[in-house]
């Protein structure tokens, strides 16, 4: 269920990994098993998004609860400028980016992150997202 | 297997009866101390009695089904061969090397956290429940491992034990419970009969029973769990002949406990492959049920062969060599046995991305989810609430007409019996007559399954070639739902 929206999401499945979208407010959940499997897959130790997201400066809590525990997420700030803002659960168990902030990311990451990697492949055909 | 290892076993019945009636002593006298401390000394009797009430009710709901309460208490799912024919097939491996029978039944638990654990009553009604996370993270050997190492807690006769003294267990706290709930609301009978001080001594003394009797039952418990740990990894080492697969599973599952721990119910705890709960990182301690894992990896990873002497010399070797082993006339009672080399995988590890597939399809169907296939090769699930009719592939950005309800099943002959004919060799979506969403996945070979909704057979007609050179046969065959959903309801208007 969106943590926006409250409504069900589309869930799109590329190599066995799945990542949850809300269609109304366009905003993405990165399940943090999800991730897991997807890095195992690609076989690569680390990773610069999650690293960023682990490292960010974590600000304070927003209105919105993860989708697993019902938790206020938490701000975390990926990068300053351009701003970069994601939504973390403090439970760790996954990332809200909201629309706008999802292109930042793959524009920023998409060569050194498996898992912008695979957003980008996932959403080649909409470079808005 | 040997005869020793039925000595083994028998060892294990034993400890098992004697750990029972213990843990039901403790029950017992915890209520008769709640029936003196309420209605005086009298009541202790009363209390005894109370007490061997909830003892003997808890047995038989143990006895008549006490896994199913466990079930529903971890949220399991239940899978059939159709459903996971690849999981399925690790499982049937397994329990043939195994010669258990009947095979033991399957749950899926939904969750990242990576873990099994296996339950039930003698080997009959044996369940292994493993978790998504697991099935997903593990290579083939791997899970071979984790499930051969459950089988060989069932084989060993472990399992009911373990149920038995969980649902002890969970009777002990649940008179301790009551005892506190006394204590906060102050009282009983004697308070008002007696001094004051009398009364207070015996609201200390009852809530330090109250405290300990469970901490007590748990102790007990926990020293004979930790052992068949050992003797059920060595059981996985012999049945899969290959070591290195549950050591280096043990290695995946420990590294990250799967993201949350309160998934899993305290109770469940001895019976998972690596404790949920607590660290696993050294030393005993006294309120371990599971041995070190590091310990086990490593017992593991220096066996010579995969037999039960192997098993035992790489114990000595890792741990002190005086110390008494899993058991020591299994030495003697058995050659080594050479160990398999590890399976072939295939490049991109098509054959685990196919399980993984399968089971993530198990909990989608409970979603009633409606799966739709865009050629890219992304696939999108659709929940059933989806307002719109038209769905873009947010990869290739080409458009997808969303299944619309109604009938792919066609009733066909004079028994009125349901028939689907498939449209591909890949994932199928189709709705039953009722309704309900099924599920077809690649690798299945059945030729009936049951509707999830109204539980009815339907046959299923494997497909033959080309869907473009297969003639249509409108009325008799169900349309795949993304293209077709328009033809469907130009047939039922036809029907009318």
């Amino acid at each position: 269920v969106c943590p926006r929206c409250r409504e069900s999401m589309l869930r799109f499945e590329l190599d066995g990994v799945e990542i949850d979208r809300c269609d109304r407010c366009e905003g993405t959940w990165l399940d943090s098993g999800e991730l897991v499997v997807l890095i195992e897959r690609r076989g690569s130790g680390g990773d610069h998004l999650r690293d960023a997201i682990r490292a960010g400066p974590w600000v304070g809590k927003t209105r919105l609860r993860c989708v697993r525990c019902r938790r206020r997420l938490h701000e975390v700030y990926l990068s300053r400028d351009p701003e970069i803002v994601v939504d973390c659960c403090p439970g760790g168990h996954g990332v809200w980016c909201d629309r706008g902030e999802m292109s930042m990311i793959l524009e920023r990451f998409s060569t050194r992150s498996v898992i912008a990697d695979h957003l980008g492949q996932v959403y080649a055909a909409c470079r808005d997202a | 297997v040997s005869r020793d290892m039925w000595q083994a076993i028998e060892d294990n019945t034993r400890r098992s009866r004697w750990l029972i009636l213990l843990i039901g002593l403790v029950g017992i006298l915890l209520g008769a101390l709640v029936g003196w401390v309420i209605l005086g000394s009298g009541g202790a009797l009363w209390g005894l009695v109370g007490a061997l009430v909830i003892w003997g009710a808890l047995l038989t709901i143990t006895f008549r089904g006490g896994e199913r309460v466990l079930l529903f208490a971890s949220g399991a799912r239940e899978i059939r061969r159709e459903d996971a024919p690849r999981l399925w097939n690790v499982v049937e491996e397994m329990t043939i090397a195994a010669a258990l029978e009947p095979p033991p039944r399957v749950y899926l638990l939904d969750g990242y956290m990576q873990n099994a654990f296996s339950f039930g009553f003698g080997s009959g009604s044996a369940r292994i429940v493993v978790t998504e996370g697991l099935v997903r993270r593990l290579t083939r050997d791997e899970l071979q491992g984790v499930i051969a190492h459950e089988i060989g807690h069932i084989r060993n006769q472990d399992v009911r034990f373990m149920t038995l003294a969980s649902v002890m267990l969970g009777g002990v706290t649940l008179i301790a419970d009551t005892c506190r709930r006394i204590l906060c609301l102050g009282g009983g009978r004697r308070s008002r009969a007696q001094g004051l001080q009398v009364w207070v001594v015996l609201m200390v003394l009852l809530g330090l029973c109250s405290v300990l009797a469970p901490v007590f039952a748990h102790l007990l418990y926990l020293a004979c769990a930790r052992r068949r740990e050992f003797l059920a990894d060595a059981s996985a080492a012999r049945f899969t002949r290959y070591p290195e697969g549950l050591a280096s599973a043990l290695e995946k599952i420990s590294e990250r406990k799967g993201v949350t721990s309160e998934e899993s119910l305290r109770v469940l705890a001895p019976m998972y492959v690596v404790n949920p709960l607590g660290s696993n990182s050294e030393g005993w301690g006294w309120f371990r049920t599971h041995p070190p894992t590091e310990l086990r990896i490593r017992i593991l990873r220096s066996m010579a062969g995969a037999g039960w002497a192997d098993y035992e010399r790489a114990w000595h070797e890792v741990r002190d060599p005086g110390e008494r082993g899993i058991d020591p006339a299994l030495l003697a009672s058995e050659a080594s046995i050479p160990k398999r080399p590890p399976s072939e995988r295939d490049e991109d590890g098509a054959e685990d991305f196919g399980r993984s597939g399968e089971v993530v399809a198990v909990f989608d169907r409970d979603q009633d989810r409606v799966l739709v296939e865009c050629a890219c090769g992304l696939r999108i699930k659709v929940p059933a609430s989806f307002p719109r009719d038209w769905i873009h592939c947010p990869r290739c950005g080409s458009a997808h007409r969303v299944p619309q309800p109604g009938p792919d099943v066609r009733s066909m002959g004079g028994d009125g019996g349901l028939v689907y004919r498939r449209r591909s060799r890949g994932w199928e979506t189709f709705r039953c007559e009722c309704g309900r969403v099924n599920h077809l996945s690649p690798g299945l070979r059945v030729s009936e399954v049951r509707c999830r909704g109204c539980r009815r057979h339907i046959r299923i007609v494997s497909f033959r070639g080309d869907p473009h050179q297969e003639p249509m046969e409108p009325l008799r065959t169900g349309a795949p739902m993304a293209r077709q959903s328009g033809a469907l309801k130009d047939q039922s208007v036809a029907k009318q």
